[in-house]
């Protein structure tokens, strides 16, 4: 009896997980897509993507160079061309009355004279524009943008690691009256709107001569102002045991060295947790460049794209080939330590 | 803690303490408090950021209260909230329930959903504006092959919000891992006794699941809520605010009234209107919170 009811649940359970599949499988898909589709406009020329719809993989009409007719360099759409009951694949390659002269690429010696062919006749062929990357290189200057950017996403990140560590370590292992309360707040300003405090701080960095300049994004940082982080790590801390620290204090360790030399070598997970979420921030951020920067030599890759973007409008390959290069560093960040990416976020949220 | 008198040693202990907060105590009195007292401040003048601030006493919130692209920008804010959390709420469970059935290719399944959550706002707006271009994008060609003739997704007023909403739900998997791992922590035992009690599948999702879930979905929501009120670098790229307002975010016009129009003072207001709305939305939730939630441990008195 008990037997048919086991085989019907493992049936049902084999069910479940193909249905599971196609769902995960058809959402993947969802969330390739755009991907793909910017990669390949990316690699496009103007024209491909000019189609309906403008393909993923960018094809295009076939070109050949054949130099034996005099012109190096030039380029020749080859077609299918029906001669004699036989379908061949012709360059053409010039006019004669109303007939078209093509040449077979192989063999161009032979001319051959046929009325012209449509374009829908033409030779698909996959052609990857490399050159957009070096274009939208060359017009706008995105390896300055980078520059920018690392310089402020190291300076802060350092700064962030930096205090989140000495903040952390205050909160778990030291106890003061009105620790529990000050621990609330910190937390409590994870809730809260930075609107609020985002007017008066823009008027004070502007009055101390900071606007347009990269010190109101780095220097707080030095602050621990992302109680995420300082939250993050204390649990960290929290769960680290405190007979080591005991240890260490009898040994004759103050609370700096103890820090350094038992508390450190232990968090590097956390660590590295902290410092990749505060470097695709930095590489991502959007809002506080666009508020503080105003000099285009001094932006960063987010706003320099947006400027790239608006520039020139009507030319998506360059626009494509831009983003690509901007969208693609965090994901291979990703792709390298999407162990630590997965842990701080399921920390923040599962057990705040 | 017991209470021992304060000793030479647990003074020592609370001066390291505070020595070692203080870059946040610091940091919190410079860069939050002290400026969201002189926003407050703010919000009673009229100032441009140059001239001294004029004080106007409660003007800037009379005017708010009357001027029509306020009460627009809140209708857009809470309309797409209203379909885009529960959607993305719904969709994130979903899909980490159905990854949690031990699905062969976990992993990779996890990274492809979490990938989206790595890109800048700038890279997503400028990724989706290809696919929504009403003449080459990829959405109309397919709504087209299915026989349907595809909105102007970017310019027409009725359609700009569901473009946002699209994104958001594209960026699922970052609500999904949080469930994912709050799916994984619920103890087997649970499950093993309802099996014993001969409970079906919805019966468990519904008894089980759902309830010990409750904590993460509602700090899901709470910070979807505060989220939404932050919505910024997408709008501002794919529709700045238009067409028509359409899409013009509580946090865009609150932007473009402190940096485009220099109206310091009214942005001011602005942001505590914002604030206020937030802590509403927060309180409420949180106070319902004892109706819905359940935390493991917790012995219902009854």
């Amino acid at each position: 009896m008990s037997k048919s009811i086991f085989v019907s649940r493992e049936a049902a359970d084999r069910r479940e997980r193909t249905f599971a599949l196609a769902i995960l499988l058809a959402g993947s898909i969802g969330i390739i897509l755009p991907l793909l589709y910017m990669a390949g406009q990316s690699l496009s020329s103007k024209q491909v993507i000019k189609t309906i719809p403008s393909s993923i993989i960018p094809i295009e009409g076939k070109r050949v160079t054949i130099d034996s007719l005099g012109v190096p360099g030039r380029q020749y759409f080859v077609y299918k061309v029906e001669v004699d009951g036989v379908e061949r694949e012709l360059a053409y390659v010039d006019k004669q009355d109303r007939m078209w002269v093509y040449v077979d690429p192989e063999n161009p010696t032979e001319k051959i004279l046929q009325p012209p062919a449509s374009p829908d006749s033409r030779v698909a062929a996959v052609v990857l524009n490399w050159q957009n990357y070096a274009e939208a290189l060359t017009r706008s200057p995105f390896s300055r943008y980078v520059v920018n950017t690392l310089f402020i996403l190291v300076i802060s990140t350092f700064g962030t690691v930096l205090s989140t560590t000495f903040v952390a370590y205050g909160f778990s292992r030291f106890y003061f009256r009105g620790r529990g309360f000050l621990f609330l707040i910190l937390l409590s300003t994870m809730m809260l709107p930075p609107q609020v405090s985002l007017i008066p701080s823009f008027v004070i960095f502007q009055k101390i001569g900071w606007y347009d300049t990269y010190l109101p994004l780095i220097v707080p940082s030095f602050f621990a102002v992302s109680a995420w982080n300082v939250f993050l790590m204390r649990q960290f801390l929290m769960g680290l045991p405190v007979e080591l620290d005991d240890a260490a204090k009898i040994d004759g360790c103050g609370p700096v060295r103890t820090l350094a030399h038992v508390i450190l070598p232990q968090s590097v997970p956390v660590l590295i947790t902290i410092t990749l979420f505060s470097g695709v921030f930095w590489w991502n951020d959007y809002f506080y460049s666009l508020i503080y920067l105003q000099d285009k030599l001094k932006f960063t890759v987010a706003l320099g794209l947006q400027s790239f973007d608006s520039l020139y409008f009507n030319n998506n390959a360059l626009k494509a080939a831009a983003t690509t290069m901007i969208m693609t560093p965090p994901i291979v960040i990703f792709f390298f330590f999407q162990r630590y990416f997965i842990q701080g976020t399921v920390v923040s949220g599962v057990k705040g | 803690m017991s209470k021992a008198p304060q000793s030479l040693g647990t003074r020592k202990v609370a001066l390291w303490g505070w020595l070692f907060i203080s870059p946040w105590l610091a940091g919190f009195i410079v860069f939050t408090l002290g400026p969201m007292i002189a926003s407050l401040c703010f919000s009673l003048t009229r100032y441009d950021g140059r001239n001294a601030p004029e004080f106007i006493g409660l003007k800037n919130y009379l005017t708010l209260v009357m001027d029509p692209k306020v009460w627009n920008s809140l209708r857009v804010t809470f309309l797409f909230a209203l379909i885009s959390l529960p959607l993305c709420l719904v969709t994130g469970f979903f899909l980490a329930y159905l990854l949690n059935l031990k699905v062969p290719l976990m992993n990779m399944w996890r990274t492809v959903f979490y990938l989206p959550s790595m890109l800048s706002g700038v890279v997503v707006a400028m990724l989706w504006r290809g696919l929504f271009d009403d003449r080459y994008g990829l959405i109309n060609y397919i709504l087209s092959r299915m026989g349907l003739d595809g909105p102007q997704w970017l310019l027409d007023p009725k359609y700009t919000l569901y473009c946002f909403v699209f994104l958001g739900l594209w960026g699922v998997g970052g609500g999904m891992i949080i469930y994912l791992a709050g799916l994984q922590g619920i103890q087997t035992t649970f499950y093993e006794a309802a099996e014993l009690d001969g409970c079906s599948r919805r019966q468990k999702l519904i008894y089980i699941t759902l309830p010990n879930m409750t904590p993460v979905i509602f700090f899901n929501l709470v910070m979807g809520i505060i989220g939404t009120f932050q919505y910024f670098a997408e709008p501002m790229i794919l529709t700045k605010g238009g067409p028509a307002d359409s899409t013009m975010f509580f946090n865009l016009l609150l932007y473009n009234h402190a940096f485009k129009y220099q109206s310091m003072g009214y942005a001011s207001s602005l942001a505590w209107v914002l604030f206020f709305i937030v802590m509403v939305l927060t309180l409420l939730v949180f106070r319902s919170s004892s109706l819905w939630v359940f935390y493991e441990g917790e012995v219902k008195k009854g």
